[in-house]
């Protein structure tokens, strides 16, 4: 279906698409109020299980990448029922260490290879899954918009003291949270797997943890069309950047920093119900200001 | 006895690191409220500038030293003035990945530079090791303990009996009011901004002298610990940083020393998280500044 | 010719976002006087108060302290060029601090106004411990070992050690005990006798401030809904109506009662 495109443009789709996949994912937690600073070890469970699936114990591509996605939801669910009674900056911050911890835990196991990874997983994916994949999560997340458990989430996003009070227990909430972007996210780890043959514990890391609040923030966030876009977009990119050499990613850097300046709303995405809009540069009313001369009373 | 007792004092060097970087990254957030994630390449672009100095433009070792350490004044205010003051109002989520942007585009910068094999330092003082009734310590060393502990005591000093301490005790614990009462917030931020990024440098130049190599990463590999201290001693609290860095660098050692080397840096993480759980104020903190 | 008011005010407005706390109100401030602003709690008392020291963003279309126009200056300008100081609802001081520590940031704030020329003369930390015996007993104590009133006796002993021009004080009531709140409106009065400060003053319970009011403003739903003298203030059924609800409750909506907006009894 692809055929249109070079090789060359479908593995920079590919790597895009992935990682749009994983967005898409981050986008549901956040969405939900949770912020969620290690999608990137997700992503590695993910990959680890899938690797893991594949070559020990022989499944085909689909169960493999099923078993990722569910190695992805159990760890993010397990991750959001430990970490329940925190919000904020320090549950982030709580998220980046357990990654950082998924990360180095991996390192010293052998049985999955240790601190040189996993190797040898069959080569499976391509461009078309990828895309399969990709239209499948963005239809799934339309669709759950409209859901009970859809509504749950956001409602806890906006406004949790409210969402409380309405009987949703936020715990519950954020546990679906977690799992829904660990499912996407652990898939996307699960495709990773399979297009690179190789799982390694700094796929875990926190390095580039910021690549992927960059697709979030770049790509637009009234919607995970726009974290779609906004993965594959800035892969894009720089590849086109490569004529400087290595310094793509320093600039890259400023890019982010440049976007986060110029949205004074923040960052995190505020998906409201479908009657209220927000365009990328929504700017909040300012006091309305009188006309001059004008006196009352007195 | 005394290998326990080295142990405890290898601990107390790697402690150093973590201190100097965490109470700069606890001062930022008391003053501001803001996560500052690129303190620690601060303390790694200290080092460079150092080694830079010494290469390029052929200073000796000590005059680059002091130069890489006071780098972090430049450092510190162009932050603030392009980033952090643009930033830190709006929304301090928004400010946390600003700062990431800020460290992933400095690490990024540094390893087009120079490459991410890292560059020698020129070394500070001859790593020659004494020996004191059967303990090991080398010159660097000693001037980096001795530092960190001159320099914790120091700023607590600062903010317990000075009026710019008790400034930013004031801004600290509530912009509103110290605003209302006169005090002059942007100033204060700003100087706060400035003394965390200088101690974040100093720290890279004495630690460098100790390890004589510095990457483009050294920051990023403390960053998780400064977290951990930080968070652990509870956001704001100086004091508490010095503490559990410290405390820190002797759990790490202790873990390298009798359990094994790979898990050093997990004993550290599951100490956050369970402190985190338990209680999210840290263990020196009055209460969460920002939930 | 009377002296210049200390502060005057025409339609100030503040929003927070889509919410309008404050909607095009009218203060004046004479010299000398105890001012006082009464409402319902969400009247938008609070709002006004952090809008004039410039903690809030507003529009207005005057605003001046002592015939200065002060639209474009931050806090710090107003604070210590302007001397308007303000005591914040609740904490109005610093937990962690000393009673010693308190002071000596306000007597900091006085003796910069002093040099610069601002005022003649701004009081010395004897005098204040003079007035506020309580608090020289207790001077190395931390703002949290405080009680109450005394935490509100620190903040107004702090405020008059900025040599202020003008205070505004905001619901000093709040949270304390009726006989802690008398003793602390006594010495206020006191204060106001006198070192002759200018005193704007919001206060929830409307007879103690018009206890002490020389003149008055009852605020709803961001509005002034009227003004006077507290004798005339007191009795009116709109002062009423406006702790009871009874003004239309629709932001930017008229006031349903009888009186107009801004409409005055018997005018000093």
């Amino acid at each position: 279906m692809f055929g249109f495109m070079s090789l060359y443009a479908q593995s920079i789709f590919v790597t895009g698409g992935i990682f749009a996949i994983a967005t898409c994912g981050l986008y549901v937690t956040l969405a939900a109020g949770q912020t969620s600073v290690m999608t990137q070890a997700l992503v590695g469970v993910g990959g680890y299980a899938a690797g893991y699936a594949s070559v020990q114990w022989h499944q085909s591509f689909l169960l493999s990448l099923l078993l990722g996605a569910i190695a992805g939801a159990i760890v993010g669910a397990i991750v959001a029922f430990l970490l329940r009674k925190m919000s904020g900056m320090v549950l982030g911050v709580a998220t980046i260490a357990i990654g950082q911890a998924l990360s180095m835990i991996a390192s010293n196991i052998p049985a999955i290879g240790g601190s040189l990874g996993y190797s040898g997983v069959s080569l499976e994916t391509t461009i078309n899954w990828v895309a399969l994949f990709l239209v499948i999560a963005l239809l799934v997340f339309t669709f759950l918009r409209r859901t009970h458990l859809g509504l749950a989430l956001l409602a806890v996003g906006k406004e949790p003291a409210v969402a409380e009070a309405l009987g949703i227990s936020s715990t519950f909430v954020r546990v679906w949270a977690f799992a829904f972007g660990g499912v996407l996210t652990g898939l996307a780890g699960a495709l990773q797997a399979h297009w690179l043959s190789v799982v390694e514990p700094t796929d875990l890391g926190f390095a580039n943890e910021a690549l992927i609040f960059m697709y979030l923030i770049v790509g637009g966030l009234s919607s995970p069309w726009g974290a779609a876009l906004g993965a594959i977009g800035i892969n894009w990119l720089l590849e086109a950047l490569k004529f400087t050499g290595s310094d793509r990613f320093w600039i890259l850097g400023i890019l982010l920093v440049v976007v986060v300046l110029s949205r004074p709303q923040g960052i995190i995405p505020r998906r409201n119900l479908p009657a209220e809009r927000k365009s990328l540069l929504h700017r909040k009313p300012r006091a309305p200001s009188l006309p001059v001369g004008v006196s009352i009373g007195d | 006895m005394t290998e326990l007792v080295q142990v405890v004092l290898n601990g107390l060097i790697i402690g150093s690191e973590y201190v100097l970087v965490a109470i700069g990254f606890t001062l930022i957030f008391g003053v501001m409220g803001v996560m500052n994630v690129a303190q620690a390449d601060f303390y790694a672009l200290g080092a460079f500038v150092m080694i830079w100095m010494c290469v390029n433009a052929g200073l000796g070792v000590v005059a680059g030293a002091i130069l890489g350490s006071l780098s972090g004044l430049l450092f510190g205010v162009l932050y603030y003035f392009l980033v952090l003051s643009r930033l830190g109002e709006k929304d301090f989520f928004a400010a946390f990945i600003g700062s990431v942007g800020v460290s992933y585009f400095i690490e990024n910068l540094l390893t087009s530079i120079v490459g991410s094999q890292g560059e020698a330092v020129p070394p500070l003082l001859p790593s020659t090791f004494h020996s004191w009734g059967g303990l090991l310590i080398s010159d660097p060393q000693i001037l980096l303990l001795a530092a960190t502990l001159a320099i914790s005591v120091g700023l607590l000093l600062v903010l317990k009996r000075t009026p710019f301490g008790r400034d930013i005790r004031a801004v600290s614990e509530s912009r509103f009011l110290a605003a209302a009462t006169g005090v002059n917030c942007r100033l204060v931020i700003i100087g706060s901004v400035a003394i965390a990024s200088v101690i974040a440098t100093i720290g890279g130049v004495l630690v460098s002298a100790t390890t004589l190599t510095i990457t483009p990463f050294s920051g990023g590999d403390v960053v998780l610990e400064m977290f951990v201290v930080a968070i652990v001693a509870g956001m704001g609290s100086v004091g508490g940083a010095t503490i559990v860095g410290f405390g820190l660098g002797v759990i790490e050692s202790m873990t390298v020393a009798y359990i094994g080397s790979s898990w050093e840096e997990v004993a550290g993480l599951l100490v956050l998280v369970v402190v985190l759980i338990l209680r999210p104020q840290g263990l020196f903190g009055r209460q969460v500044r920002i939930g | 010719m009377a002296p210049p008011p200390v502060l005057k005010a025409r339609d100030i407005s503040v929003a927070y976002g889509p919410i309008r706390a404050v909607q095009e109100v009218s203060i004046t401030v004479q010299a000398g006087s105890t001012t006082v602003l009464v409402g319902a709690n969400g009247a938008g008392k609070s709002s006004l108060l952090k809008a004039l020291v410039g903690l809030v963003r507003m529009s207005a279309s005057e605003l001046t302290v002592g015939g200065t126009d002060v639209r474009r200056l931050n806090t710090l300008a107003r604070v210590r060029d302007l001397g308007m100081v303000l005591l914040p609802e609740g904490r109005a001081v610093f937990t962690g601090m000393t009673v010693d520590e308190c002071l000596e940031m306000g007597r900091r704030i006085g003796h910069m106004r002093e040099r610069s020329g601002k005022v003649e003369s701004a009081l010395e930390l004897d005098t204040v411990f003079e007035i506020f015996p309580n608090l020289k007993e207790r001077h190395r104590l931390l703002g949290q070992q405080l009680s109450g009133g005394e935490q509100q006796m620190l903040a107004v002993a702090r405020a008059l050690l900025m040599a202020p021009s003008i205070l505004l004080v905001d619901e000093p009531s709040v949270g304390l005990a009726p006989k802690i709140v008398k003793s602390i409106f006594q010495t206020l009065e006191a204060i106001i006798r006198q070192y002759k400060v200018s005193i704007l003053l919001v206060e929830q319970d409307s007879k103690l401030a018009l206890d002490v009011a020389s003149y008055a403003y009852v605020l709803s739903h961001g509005r002034v809904v009227v003004e006077g003298l507290p004798e005339a203030v007191r009795e009116l059924p709109e002062l009423r109506a406006a702790y009871l609800g009874e003004v239309s409750a629709v932001p930017g909506g008229e006031a349903s009662t009888a009186s107009d907006e801004g409409e005055a009894v018997n005018q000093p």
